[in-house]
């Protein structure tokens, strides 16, 4: 693969060329499928790929343009095939044009490097892999598994002086866990779908997650198919909350405001009269993820105060467009602690969903719900696991009227309150 | 354009001298060589771009069978000079040591061909500038058409693919092309601000450009007539399916269960349906990347099986299921053709392509006048899947209400349809005789990941299903 350096070296030969940005991202991963808990496939990648962006300044009539293209390295290639990359790149930005913007200007150097995990990758996939089997019981076992140990180095630079690096690592694992009923008829059996992320080798927390998934789906097994079209609070979950916060947010981006499609402006209520303001922030998903693709230091962004939207967040460009400070691409919803206890939200009749097909969630359409596979109903007198139906809701008043846990979760993308009570879902 | 791949023909003399010295060690080898190499250009109000596609991939996977164990190593540097690089890090693969029981499937059996495949882009060529400069007309059509829009984009993604498959028994080439142009708008008024969208697969270029228009207008019309939609009420609805609807029905609620690596799982309940009624005789079903041509059709899959059409549903009897090579090795029967990766840097998986459901005898305007209360669904959102328990999670952009057989002008949006399959297939009573396209404007995943190109669709439905 052609060094950053011999790349700068061509793109240096070209006048038109006004900036540049080079990410190189190097990809090792190590992978084990199991099927029935037996290992079918492992696997192995080993790659390197570059993606070059430039950029032209151009004058047309009155009007200072900003040219951008951008093409991949994917494997060796000579100077003479990347100068052709090159001029067909600078012919692509003659007409791909957008209102001029500045770039983003580096700092020093900066590199971050998280620590390898002590045992070899493949040793920690098949520990994995016991920890999850171990923790069947009663008919219950992981009927699918797929293991991933990932590596990734990246490295951007640009003509501005971004030179930033990351190394980092992540597990992943994919399991489905089964429940096979003693009647052997495939229609008594059932299942449930979990993908777990790891930033370290935390075989507790592994071990949490694999047990949790074995009891949801006994659980599910004793689930009976709800048929009672009726209205009750609805209790949702890490995963789910994430899903719906990021909607309502969606439209606050720069892009959004600079077309003038966002919901609310600066300092409105997105709240209306709420007893559980919300407080909520974007931040880096990990100490490795501290810069964007532009090259923006990433920190974290208020973006809702007390219920109030307190700022815009977004890219190097919108926010140039609008004459505030990028907030860069952050990917992970941070929010503050709620007022009332899990065990709290449990005494008056409730729903509490421990899985969804997926949720649902339209802003423009005011909408939030979705087809439930397993939830805990309790009517006032007894709790037990259904199945088989959907809630639907407002999105404005189930944000108005949003309670969140004291309890607090740490997920892939969201840190915040670990359960969220939805007031009055209509059930069918 | 309309060629295969130089790299990858310049790399198939080192590639097949890999494929020989790790025979000597193995009792099956092979290798997946891609390129894929396509463009995305899309234009709105405030910004132009041409980007390169996200699927472009270059590079190489290598696959394995030793002691019971199938292992794949996926890399994308080879020449003279690495090769042994490449054995070394293979052997260095297959040689750790396996503390976990393995499944110890059977090893692949191929059988002998040689063959180059080709599907060139039909129509005119255009320069990239050519496409922009389309593309903003396009735009400029949507901005001007009402002063609600607030935003309106166009887009096309043009790719093209070359791949290779050779081991000791295969040498397989094939190239072909495929276009996605897409239009969406954004309108507001003083009651909100509402979207729609619309987007097509087709290996045309010019013919997909040129239905960009009214696409475009379609789309506006649609979103201004969303800002006075309202939810519709949860209950039980008679519905007529669009094709984009029945496509979703066929794929997310029937299809994934047919994907037969979840035989292998036990993750299907459709193994206890095989040769069983589970639809109404009126019903036909198919998947295959042969079986009509849309953005799924290929000659042959990233395991190098030759492309075929599978009758899923026959006369409302589930006739036969979809498999990729590693699943039938294990379930000893013959692929067929689906064994898909999202990029050679990914496991390959049974997946679906082209998902249909043949047409059927009744007129449309008859199956809308038999509607006594219920809605004409349209407009495919997204959907799930849940192949051991059949459960259905299908989300439409809207709905249009019929009364007595007649559309009263009220519209509903999103439209979330769920219940169980089975229930779903045997209320189907009635299906359209019109043509209709399969239309392959979206991706699919396996639960959340391994996002490949497919296209599905169908004739209209007359059903009976749960909204809410």
């Amino acid at each position: 693969m052609m060094k950053i350096n011999a790349i700068i070296k061509e793109l240096k030969k070209y006048d038109k060329i006004t900036d540049f940005a080079i990410k190189e991202l190097k990809t090792s991963t190590f992978e084990q499928f199991y099927d029935l808990q037996k290992l079918e496939t492992t696997r192995m990648t080993n790659t390197s790929e570059t993606n070059v962006r430039i950029y032209t300044k151009a004058l047309k009539g009155d009007k200072t343009l900003l040219g951008n293209a951008s093409f991949d390295i994917s494997h060796k290639i000579s100077k003479s095939e990347l100068d052709k990359l090159i001029e067909d790149a600078i012919y692509q930005a003659s007409f791909v044009e957008n209102e001029f913007y500045e770039l983003v200007e580096g700092t020093k150097k900066l590199s971050f490097k998280q620590n390898d995990e002590e045992k070899d990758p493949f040793e920690i996939l098949q520990e994995i892999a016991s920890i999850y089997f171990n923790a069947g019981r009663d008919n219950a076992s992981f009927n699918a598994l797929e293991c991933f140990y990932n590596q990734y180095e990246t490295h951007l630079v640009t003509s501005r002086g971004v030179d930033y690096k990351n190394k980092k690592h992540k597990i992943m694992v994919e399991a489905i866990p089964s429940y096979n009923a003693n009647s052997g008829k495939r229609l008594d059996n059932c299942e449930l779908y979990r993908m777990n992320e790891y930033e370290t080798y935390d075989e507790a927390k592994i071990k949490e997650d694999a047990c949790n998934a074995i009891s949801d789906v006994l659980n599910r097994s004793k689930a009976l198919k709800f048929n009672n079209h009726m209205n009750v609070n609805v209790i949702i979950k890490e995963k789910d909350i994430l899903n719906m916060l990021e909607e309502l947010i969606v439209t606050y981006d720069y892009s959004s405001v600079y077309s003038k499609s966002n919901f609310h402006k600066i300092g409105d209520e997105i709240q209306t009269n709420p007893k559980n303001p919300l407080n909520l922030s974007l931040i880096p998903s990990s100490k490795g993820d501290y810069f964007d693709s532009d090259g923006v230091l990433l920190k974290e962004a208020k973006i809702i105060n007390n219920g109030k939207l307190e700022s815009y967040y977004g890219n190097n460009r919108f926010a140039y467009y609008l004459g505030i400070k990028p907030t860069g691409n952050l990917q992970t919803i941070k929010v503050t602690k709620g007022k009332k206890a899990y065990l709290d939200m449990l005494k008056k009749p409730y729903i509490e969903i421990l899985d969804l097909s997926g949720i649902q969630v339209d802003l423009f359409a005011d909408y939030i719900g979705g087809e439930v596979r397993l939830a805990n109903y309790f009517d006032g007198k007894d709790t037990y696991p259904i199945t088989a139906f959907s809630f639907s809701g407002s999105l404005k008043k189930c944000i108005d009227e949003l309670e969140l846990s004291k309890e607090m979760t740490k997920i892939p993308y969201y840190v915040g309150p670990k359960y969220a009570l939805l007031k009055d879902f209509e059930i069918i | 354009m309309n060629k295969f791949s130089n790299y990858l023909k310049k790399k198939k003399r080192v590639l097949k001298a890999l494929i020989e010295e790790l025979m000597k060690d193995y009792s099956f080898a092979s290798v997946l060589a891609t390129d894929v190499s396509g463009k995305n250009y899309a234009i709105d109000k405030n910004s132009t771009y041409v980007l390169p596609s996200s699927i472009n991939e270059c590079g190489f996977v290598v696959r394995v069978f030793k002691d019971g164990l199938y292992s794949e190593y996926s890399f994308n540097e080879i020449d003279d000079k690495t090769i042994s690089d490449v054995v070394s890090n293979i052997k260095a693969l297959t040689s750790k040591e396996i503390k976990n029981e393995k499944l110890n499937p059977a090893c692949m059996e191929e059988e002998e061909i040689s063959k180059k495949f080709k599907r060139n882009m039909q129509g005119d060529a255009f320069t990239d500038e050519e496409i922009v400069a389309k593309l903003k007309d396009v735009r400029d059509y949507g901005l001007s058409l009402s002063d609600k829009i607030i935003n309106a984009r166009a887009s096309v993604e043009v790719v093209e693919i070359s791949k290779m498959y050779i081991s000791n028994k295969k040498d397989l080439e094939q190239y072909y092309t495929w276009v996605n142009p897409r239009v969406f708008a954004l309108v507001k008024d003083d009651k909100g601000i509402k979207y729609a969208y619309d987007g097509f697969g087709t290996n045309n270029l010019s013919e997909g450009l040129a239905d960009l228009m009214p696409k475009m207008k379609e789309a506006v019309e649609l979103a201004i007539e969303l800002l006075d939609a309202t939810a519709p009420k949860p209950g039980v609805y008679t519905i007529i399916t669009d094709p984009s609807i029945t496509g979703l029905f066929a794929h997310e609620a029937f299809g994934h269960g047919l994907e037969m690596d979840q035989f292998v799982k036990e993750r299907a309940v459709a193994m206890d349906y095989m040769n069983k009624r589970v639809a109404k005789p009126l019903l036909n079903m198919h998947d295959g990347a042969k079986a009509t041509f849309s953005v799924a059709s290929y000659f042959f899959d990233d395991e190098g099986a030759l492309a075929s059409d599978t009758q899923v549903i026959k006369k409302g009897i589930l006739n036969a299921g979809i498999c990729d090579s590693i699943s039938a090795s294990i379930l000893r029967i013959k692929p067929t053709g689906n064994g898909r990766r999202q990029s050679y840097k990914r496991k390959s998986y049974t997946r679906m392509t082209n998902t249909f459901f043949e047409k059927g005898k009744d007129n449309l305007d008859d199956m809308i006048k038999s509607v006594k209360y219920g809605y004409y669904i349209a407009q495919t959102n997204n959907g799930m899947e849940d192949p051991k328990n059949w459960g259905i999670q299908c989300t439409a952009l809207y709905g249009r209400e019929i009364v007595d057989g007649k559309f009263t002008g009220k519209i509903v949006s999103p439209v979330v349809m769920s219940g169980y399959v089975i229930d779903f297939l045997e209320s189907i009573s009635m299906i359209s005789k019109e043509n209709f396209n399969v239309i392959g404007s979206g991706s699919c995943g396996k639960g959340y990941k391994e996002w490949v190109r497919v296209s599905d669709g169908g004739a209209c439905l007359k059903a009976e299903v749960k909204i809410g």
